[in-house]
């Protein structure tokens, strides 16, 4: 009984709405949404007719879901299925599990133990696999006594209450058991790190213990504590969710003070107790006991280190009962200074002045990761300013100091009347503070609160040259205020007012140059874009762009001058290593940066022209990690991320890249760079998708809009030029599709002309709208249509691109395609085709010459040849001596590219041709066809051409047979091709 | 019940993943990976024969030839060595982009070859590979594009699955009633017309009886669609996304 088409598209529908409902549920579980906002979902569900909406979707409608929460729910449902045992598993044990059950020790119930994955004050954790249900689980063994009678009784009670909690951060009991006198609990296998070995940033710590405190805020609500908080008890799995273990396992210990006895191995244990448990005291049954161990493991995901540490357990107590921890602020300088607070506040030895419970806490790290001030400490605002800066002193102060040090002794030469004197020392501090402000936000990837910046800055500005402060330490230091605000343009018209001042500024020197290198940097990405040239080809783009050449001349200007004048030692290094850089030494460039980026990691200049020459040396790995870890010390610097997108995309790491613009997009939506990047690489996916027969629509409509929004923001010829791509792909899938390819290719031809009358001498705007012509009328050619006039303008086209620049093969490749078409146009017509034909060939000629040595354009006129040859013929004329052309093309490209099946086929056509025409003198022809056709079989036997042309020629050549075998193969390869069958 | 039996036995056990052992293969020769590609060829033969036949319109024999052809040829020898692209995550849409393409060649150089007159020019574009081939016309039949009637004939082969497992289980768990009751509603009736107490009348049994037995049999059914989907997605996030397509759109 097949399932007729609408039951499985019912079941399909049942499956959705099963999966919505799970989803639902599992909204209200994780506090999303509330079981009576789900219920009125519901009743909005019933009361529509025909089709409902899912519930999901109502909810997100009404705000209480979005996308990412929704997607979060998916995930972990997912993954709770991904680890459930399918139920009718049937399958032997795995192979581990048989070996571990020779073992009789390795028996416990019906389980068998099968790795150590933990060992701890209270017990042992195995993996274990469970006989009954056929699936992995964690087993607990309990070291402590075996407890006996009542007490027992009491232990599985107790156990299985706490294991019955349900929440999604707490991990459930399976069951509890005791086996020959072992006591033990069974839990799903939860594969992940804890937070005793996890490495991970600051704010991914934040996350982490804010999820396992929100866990154990919903166990302190049933009246069960943990007691027994730690890094090693916070687990992250692979998916990212965070389970807080051995919940209610503080049940199997006999009591604390058997505890306090355990030797070594409760070491690890005693350093994250609370004061009130080391004593013994009633006290640590409550839930400030669990905001201890929550702040005692948050100093050790953020520090690396416990709160306590002393060579023997009782010295750890002495400490935990005495001391106060060291401030994790002292232990890593550049902590956000609201951890520390939070942490230590948690961390109090009256449990009366911690949390009130582990919901507060968790609020106050929520407020951190929002940027928001804390509870923790009183705060006034006017400490907010200078806490920002501390949070990143270390960092900041290696660099802000030493530049502003520098610039105040570079300028203090000069008399200044007093009154100027002081706006200058208010706008240095002023600048010095906000330098300091701006980087530290930017590296955090604060660009919103970078930016507020600004306005202060224009003002101190301007009251210092209200009075008179005009002086070249002011243009520096607001010049390079504005380079860490990423405004180039802004900052180098100050660096140029800096050195009309005082043409030795070496600061500004500096400044400049690196303001150049970063210019110079973006044009070769245009450049190598626009001209096609091969990744990291500098010196082919700075001869074919002067622009760059004189970039770089100025560039190389400065620095030699900073040499000169020996600016300050922190520069120098990368004042060498840049000028190495645009020297094409490259590889010394490259050890000089890195000594220089060792040396002072927040040198963000130093990172692009290390990266930068990684490319020219075309060592793109090593390009593409500099990246990453400039990004990763600097994450508000978006022309590290735009640079990493730009040279993923032209490694062709499509998604990457395009998750590059998005991040920059997220830091700054008006990013032009970053939209012309991802509108790029959504053009390349397109074309990808237009190969491998996908429907580019959505991928174009996203590169159309970050085109749209790029030029809205600042019109560009580039830009129109690449939006002018995005049609032209439009109108061939249009094409494909069977659609109407005409409107794309007259808005393909509209960017077209904006480009070219943006940017006139601009020559692949000329070609780019030559080939937009060239397309429409070789669609007219093929609908039947007379694409003369189409033709004629696109040749007008051409000769002004070719006027412009004559030396771009491809450019010469394209205008011979539209002489092709445009004979094979008078073919069909009847008109003479040979003086297009010709010109087709002389282009193609050019083109070769160009681009010397490319065996495709040889085939490619070989076969234009043989065409044209084809013509000559059918009007009654003598093909020999193209044909004998186009045997040297072929020639040439199967020498060239002797592998490829086609070459040889398009050799073997043409002798085929020849050889018939010949008759008794094309013996040979046709003996050389053969022998073609068998290398090309040899390089591919399942190329289905190459039995087709075998057949063909076997016919010809009367083999009837093996004709009919050849040809059969060929249809078994490409059935299609039984069509074509012999004539 | 003897749902389409193409590569159902109703008995294979669903190993944790078939694909991720596939996808993270070092030795492509050893007999594990075989196995575990051989369970999903024959569990998705199906599918892509019927697009081939009903789709691209190939008749029935050409149609298994091509299907043959193309996990032969294509999924085993070319596109699986070649490794992954991490975007096609799940076995069905490697297995469907694998097709499109692999059928779009062969159209276009059977297309090709017909133009040409046995002497097909190279395409002469460098944006593209190849040049205008409307495909509309293949896929008008069904009036479907290649992806979309791809994944309808999945569907279609994952449902017959997992009615055939959800009918195993449930007798497993000595609840044959319940399997009847769930074909009634779910398969067959229609929810709209049938009630509760239509079936209770109908089987003998109490309201909640049904409804508790129905609600039984959904959460058998939604644990059966996503073993099977499971097998064939490399870990849980591929599984949600599989599950988001093929379910939730």
């Amino acid at each position: 009984m097949p399932a007729p088409n609408d039951t499985a598209e019912r079941l399909r529908r049942l499956m959705g709405d099963v999966l919505d409902e799970q989803i639902a549920t599992a909204a209200v579980t994780a506090g999303h949404v509330t079981q009576a906002q789900l219920d009125s979902a519901r009743q909005e569900q019933a009361e529509v007719m025909g089709e409902p909406p899912r519930l999901a979707a109502i909810l997100m409608r009404r705000g209480f879901l979005d996308d990412a929460k929704v997607a979060a729910l998916e995930t972990r449902l997912a993954a709770d299925a991904f680890v459930r045992p399918s139920l009718e598993t049937t399958a032997e044990p795995p192979p581990e599990v048989r070996a571990a059950a020779q073992d009789p020790a390795r028996e416990l119930g019906h389980f068998v133990l099968v790795a150590l994955i933990g060992q701890g004050g209270t017990g042992e954790v195995w993996k274990a696999w469970d006989r009954r249900l056929h699936r992995w689980v964690a087993v607990k063994v309990s070291t402590a006594a075996p407890a006996a009678g009542s007490a027992r009784e009491r232990f599985e009670r107790e156990a299985l209450a706490a294991g019955r909690l349900r929440h999604p951060g707490l991990v459930p009991i399976h069951e509890a058991g005791v086996d020959r006198g072992r006591v033990y609990l069974v839990m799903p296998l939860i594969e992940g790190e804890t937070l005793e070995t996890a490495r991970m940033s600051a704010r991914r710590a934040l996350e982490v213990v804010r999820a396992a405190a929100l866990a154990i805020e919903h166990a302190h609500g049933q009246g069960i504590v943990h007691r027994d908080l730690k890094p090693g008890n916070v687990m992250v799995d692979r998916t990212g969710n965070v389970y807080v273990l051995d919940f209610g396992l503080v049940c199997l210990r006999e009591d604390e003070a058997t505890q306090l006895t355990q030797p070594g191995d409760v070491l690890g244990t005693a350093g994250y107790m609370s004061p009130e448990q080391a004593r013994g005291e009633a006290a640590a049954r409550g839930p400030t006991t669990d905001v201890y161990g929550l702040g005692a493991t948050l100093y050790h995901a953020v520090t690396g280190a416990p709160p306590f540490a002393a060579p023997t357990f009782a010295a750890v107590v002495e400490r935990v009962l005495h001391d106060d921890p060291v401030p994790p602020g002292r232990l890593v300088p550049d902590l956000d200074r609201r951890i520390e607070a939070v942490v230590l506040r948690a961390m109090d030895r009256a449990p009366a002045r911690r949390y009130p419970s582990a919901a507060a806490f968790a609020a106050d790290l929520g407020r951190i990761l929002a940027d928001e001030e804390v509870l923790a400490p009183a705060s006034g605002v006017a400490q907010r300013l200078m806490r920002l800066i501390r949070r990143r002193r270390g960092a900041v102060a290696t660099i802000g100091g030493v530049v502003l040090i520098a610039a105040v002794v570079a300028s203090a030469r000069g008399l200044l009347s007093a009154e100027r004197r002081e706006a200058v020392e208010g706008l240095r501090q002023m600048a010095r503070v906000s330098l300091e402000s701006a980087l530290a936000l930017r590296r955090a990837g604060d660009l919103a609160g970078m930016r507020r910046l600004r306005p202060a800055l224009v003002a101190a500005y301007q009251q210092a040259r209200g009075r008179g402060a005009e002086t070249a330490e002011v243009e520096y230091l607001v010049g390079r205020m504005y380079r860490a605000l990423l405004d180039d343009d802004e900052a180098l018209s100050h660096q140029e007012r800096a050195l009309a001042l005082d043409p030795n500024s070496t600061s500004s020197l500096y400044e400049r140059a690196v303001l150049l290198s970063a210019r110079y940097g973006r044009l070769v990405d245009t450049a190598e874009t626009e001209l096609r040239l091969r990744e990291g080809d500098r010196p082919a783009a700075e001869t074919a762009w002067p622009e760059l050449a004189r970039l770089r001349d100025e560039i190389r200007h400065d620095l030699a001058r900073l040499q000169a004048l020996g600016g300050p030692p922190a520069q120098t290094a990368a004042a060498q290593g840049i000028l190495a850089y645009h020297e094409h030494r490259w590889s010394e460039a490259r050890v000089q940066l890195a000594a220089a980026v060792a040396a002072e990691p927040l040198r963000e200049e130093a990172w692009q022209a290390l990266a930068r020459a990684a490319e020219s040396e075309r060592r793109f790995t090593e390009a593409e990690a500099t990246y990453t870890r400039a990004i990763e010390l600097d994450r508000g610097y978006l022309p590290h991320a735009i640079g990493r997108c730009e040279l993923r995309r032209r490694l062709r790491k499509l998604t990457e890249a395009s998750d590059d613009a998005t991040a920059v997009l997220a830091l700054d939506a008006g990013s032009v760079e970053a939209r012309l990047c991802r509108g790029a690489t959504r053009t390349r996916t397109a074309h990808d998708e237009i190969s491998d027969g996908k429907d580019p629509t959505p991928t174009l409509d996203g590169a159309q809009e970050d085109f749209d929004r790029a030029l809205a923001a600042r019109p560009s010829a580039a830009a129109h030029a690449a939006r002018a791509v995005v049609h032209r792909y439009r109108a061939i899938f249009a094409e494909r599709r069977g659609g109407d390819p005409f409107p794309h290719l007259a808005t393909a031809e509209h960017d077209d002309d904006r480009a070219i009358a943006l940017d006139p001498a601009g020559a692949t705007h000329w070609a780019s709208r030559a080939r937009t012509r060239t397309r429409r009328g070789i669609l007219m050619h093929l609908e039947g249509g007379e694409p003369g006039p189409t033709f004629t303008a696109a040749e007008r086209d051409f000769a002004e691109a070719l006027r412009l620049d004559g030396n771009r093969p491809e450019f010469w490749a394209w205008r011979a395609e539209l002489h092709f078409y445009r004979a094979r146009h008078h073919v069909r017509t009847g008109a003479a085709p040979d003086a297009e034909f010709a010109a087709a060939e002389e282009d193609m000629a050019t083109s070769i010459r160009l681009y010397s040595g490319d065996g495709l354009s040889y085939v490619r006129r070989g076969e234009m040849r043989t065409w044209r040859g084809q013509a000559v013929a059918d009007a009654g004329g003598d093909p020999l001596p193209l044909w004998a052309q186009a045997r040297e093309d072929l020639d040439r490209a199967v020498h060239d590219l002797p592998r490829s099946a086609e070459a040889w086929v398009t050799r073997a056509r043409l002798l085929t041709a020849r050889g018939l025409r010949l008759g008794r003198g094309g013996q040979a022809d046709l003996a050389t066809a053969a022998a073609d056709l068998t290398r090309a079989l040899a390089a591919d036997p399942r190329y289905a051409e190459a039995w087709s042309a075998q057949g063909h020629l076997r016919a010809a050549r009367g083999d009837r047979k093996g004709a009919a075998e050849d040809l059969r193969r060929a249809a078994v390869l490409k059935p299609r091709l039984r069509h074509a069958g012999v004539r | 019940m003897g749902v389409d039996d193409t590569g159902i036995d109703g008995r294979r056990e669903f190993p944790a993943t078939h694909w991720s052992v596939i996808r993270h293969a070092r030795d492509p020769a050893s007999p594990d990976y075989q196995r575990h590609l051989q369970a999903l060829v024959e569990m998705y033969w199906k599918p892509v024969y019927s697009v081939i036949r009903h789709v691209w319109n190939r008749g029935n024999d050409d149609a298994k030839d091509l299907a043959q052809e193309f996990f032969a040829e294509v999924v085993f020898r070319r596109e699986l060595p070649r490794g992954f692209d991490p975007d096609r995550g799940s076995f069905r849409v490697f297995l469907r982009t694998s097709l499109t393409r692999f059928m779009s060649n062969t159209v276009r150089d059977a297309r090709r070859e017909k133009r040409g007159g046995g002497q097909a020019l190279l395409p002469f574009d460098d944006d593209l590979v190849n040049e205008a081939e409307p495909f509309a016309s293949m896929g008008s039949t069904a009036g479907l594009g290649p992806d979309q009637a791809f994944d309808l004939a999945w569907n279609r082969a994952v449902m017959n699955r997992a009615v055939a497992e959800v009918e195993r289980r449930l007798a497993a768990d000595g609840k044959t009633g319940g399997f009847a009751l769930w074909k009634r509603y779910d398969l067959e009736g229609g929810s709209a017309e049938l009630s509760y107490a239509m079936l209770a009348r109908e089987f003998d049994l109490s309201a909640t009886q049904v409804k508790n037995a129905l609600l039984h049999a959904r959460g058998t059914f939604r644990d059966a669609v996503t073993d099977i989907v499971r097998a064939y997605v490399d870990g849980p996030e591929d599984l949600a996304e599989e599950l988001r397509s093929l379910f939730l759109r």
